[in-house]
């Protein structure tokens, strides 16, 4: 579904790049636009209503679960926030064989961004329980997935609303988890 | 010291009943040469002796003077040396020795004569680093030992031992008393503790009687008697011999000035005996202190110096109650497994004298991975096992045994573990690993976390809820406790 929609957005872009070339240059400069914007490059290259796009790094584990592995998604935005859930429902996606989603089966809550701290409430169904190592490259997966924007310093994660001592009953979760 | 002094009149009568007998036959076997250790003469009370130029000694002389370890082993007429870096066996009428393993040959042989077992000094001693001297003209042996050999010493000297009545042994004494080794004998059932470097204040010694103090005590539960001599003068050994009904559990304890010995009976602890006891006749030899013939000196069966040593194991099933862990493909959760194989581990572990089961959870109950290291770290746990079953999404081909360790000091009892839980489960293997697992990083003992197979495989899942899959694991689990602790 996620590449389906990557898909059509890449054709979207393309249009919208096309059309760029013609009309659109009158947008682009427009400085007015950027004033209350947040201070992230990202934001002032896009000032619009309009998605921005990005290549992003998505962490997945190997087909063995004995390292991160890792694909490149193209990821549509129109807000740092947003930004951070596209990259979220990316890492809740398998890649190829050796790209499997150690987020598949976690549900979310909610993902809020504030400041340079993202909140990211989650719901652990019994199916989404994993051992140990799973546990450990989860939450690699998705430190190194969120770290990779500059805006993130740290990453909130909730289970059920609750700040809780473990994901899944293997590793200690810092609250927040900050940058490395 | 009445007794001493008889002692010492017997052997000069002794000696002056030998002494024409030797000269009787004095063409044929020469005047018996003398020993020296490092300047000091010994006086062995059975004279060595020299056959085709080589000295032979009363092999007793090696346990009592140099302080070497001396067990006979009487099918096959052998007698076994041992000290701080070699053992060396020697075969009655055999010029083949057994050195650390590998066979030796000797220019002479221990022989077997008049009851007493002579064995050949200088072939010995050398493999024990001692530099030998032959003084042809004196007839004098010189033996010195290596230049680092460390010096006599008596660390602790004891003041007396009594019984408080509450199944305790109050030792006191001057100084740093140290348990060398125990160990329990048979016919009658005894435990010996050996303190090392230890000897008794004169006015203690001046009481023994036939060279030991001894206690009997009425009516109690499972001990007659203790009793305690110097066993041993170079290096100085004590002695402490506890006559008991039945193999009994202990504590030690110390503080300065005081050591406290606890006993604890079997029907206590509802354990079995873990120590095998050996066959030995020689009922009254364990008070050796210089005038046994010599030549068959008991042979204790654990020399561990941590022998007695209770160790408690954390066993920590993984998840519960709320947290279920990994589900199975065969609609069983984790959390049953890790529990059902740590109450059998439990189990397992009761049975042994010196292990001390905990479990951190003993019903399907959510514990905080922090409340786990609490409890191990409040315990002041000797080893820490977290038992986990593993999974995947996505690839329900995955499959496999993993051992993980978080702290370097933990990796060797991984590595002993892992090898045990490898044999029981049949799985593949997913060798030893290092991850910050909560239980296993923020605890200080060594702490491994066994992922002992995939739930998320249908083959390993199905093997490890088999009831004798998780008997084995168990077992592993224990066997491995053991062989990490040098038990086994």
């Amino acid at each position: 579904m996620m590449k389906m929609k990557a898909g059509s957005l890449l054709a979207a872009i393309a249009l919208s790049a096309a059309l760029a070339g013609c009309g659109a240059a009158d947008k682009l400069p427009a400085p007015s636009n950027n004033t209350g914007a947040a201070a992230s490059p990202q934001e002032t290259t896009a000032p619009t209503e309009a998605p921005d796009t990005i290549e992003a790094v998505i962490y997945t584990s190997d087909a063995e679960l004995l390292k991160l592995t890792e694909r490149t998604e193209t990821l549509s935005y129109s807000s740092n926030e947003e930004l951070v859930k596209a990259a979220i429902d990316a890492l809740r996606q398998s890649g190829g064989e050796n790209e499997l989603s150690l987020w598949e089966k976690i549900e979310i809550n909610g993902v809020k961004l504030t400041a340079d701290s993202v909140t990211i409430d989650v719901h652990v169904p019994d199916e989404a329980r994993l051992g140990a190592p799973g546990e450990a490259l989860a939450i690699h997966s998705l430190q190194s997935t969120l770290f990779q924007f500059d805006f993130i310093q740290s990453i909130q994660l909730l289970i059920d609303g609750e700040k809780a001592e473990s994901l899944m009953g293997h590793v200690d979760l810092d609250h927040p988890m900050n940058r490395p | 010291m009445k007794k001493i002094a008889s002692t010492v009149l017997l052997l000069s009568i002794l000696i002056t009943l030998f002494a024409p007998v030797g000269q009787a036959a004095g063409q044929a076997v020469s005047q018996a040469p003398k020993l020296f250790l490092d300047g000091v003469e010994l006086k062995p009370l059975v004279n060595p002796k020299i056959i085709n130029e080589r000295t032979l000694v009363p092999v007793r002389v090696l346990s009592e003077s140099l302080g070497y370890d001396i067990s006979w082993d009487n099918p096959t007429r052998s007698v076994t040396i041992e000290g701080d870096t070699q053992l060396i066996r020697l075969v009655i009428d055999n010029n083949i020795a057994m050195v650390n393993d590998h066979f030796v040959e000797m220019d002479t042989q221990a022989i077997l004569e008049n009851g007493t077992t002579l064995v050949p000094i200088r072939f010995i001693g050398e493999q024990f680093g001692l530099t030998f001297e032959w003084n042809q003209e004196k007839r004098e042996v010189h033996m010195f030992k290596p230049e680092n050999a460390e010096p006599e010493t008596i660390a602790a000297t004891i003041k007396g031992i009594g019984y408080n009545n509450m199944n305790e042994l109050i030792i006191l004494h001057d100084g740093d008393l140290k348990l060398d080794r125990s160990f329990y004998l048979s016919n009658p059932t005894r435990v010996v503790f050996d303190f090392k470097d230890a000897a008794y204040t004169s006015e203690l010694a001046a009481t023994f009687v036939s060279g030991e103090s001894k206690t009997t005590l009425e009516g109690h539960p499972f001990m007659n008697s203790f009793r305690y001599s110097q066993f041993q003068k170079t290096p100085s050994i004590a002695r402490l011999v506890l006559d008991v009904t039945e193999n009994v559990g202990y504590k030690l304890d110390s503080e300065p000035g005081l050591t406290r010995l606890t006993l604890i009976s079997e029907e206590d602890t509802d354990t079995e005996p873990g120590v095998t006891i050996p066959e030995d006749s020689d009922s009254s030899s364990e008070n050796g202190n210089g005038n046994g013939n010599g030549n068959e000196p008991e042979k204790p069966v654990v020399t561990d110096p941590n022998a007695g040593k209770k160790y408690h194991i954390v066993i920590d099933a993984g998840h519960g109650g709320t947290d279920p862990g990994a589900a199975s493909v065969n609609k069983k959760y984790e959390k049953e497994f890790n529990l059902n194989v740590a109450l059998k581990v439990k189990a397992l572990l009761e049975k042994e004298p010196l292990l001390v089961p905990h479990l951190t959870r003993e019903t399907d109950v959510f514990i905080a991975l922090n409340d786990r290291v609490q409890f191990a770290e409040d315990l002041g746990a000797d080893l820490f096992v977290s038992i986990h079953a593993n999974s995947i999404l996505n690839n329900s081909s995955v499959n496999g045994t993993e051992t993980y360790y978080s702290r370097a000091d933990s990796k060797p009892f991984a590595d002993v573990m892992h090898k045990h839980i490898l044999g029981a489960t049949k799985l593949k293997d997913r060798y030893v690993k290092q991850a910050d697992f909560r239980v296993i990083k923020s605890t200080t003992m060594p702490a491994i976390l066994l992922e002992v197979g995939f739930l998320s495989n249908a083959n390993d899942a199905n093997t490890l809820f088999k009831a004798e899959t998780q008997d084995r694991i168990a077992a592993a689990i224990v066997a491995g406790i053991k062989e990490y602790l040098k038990l086994s």
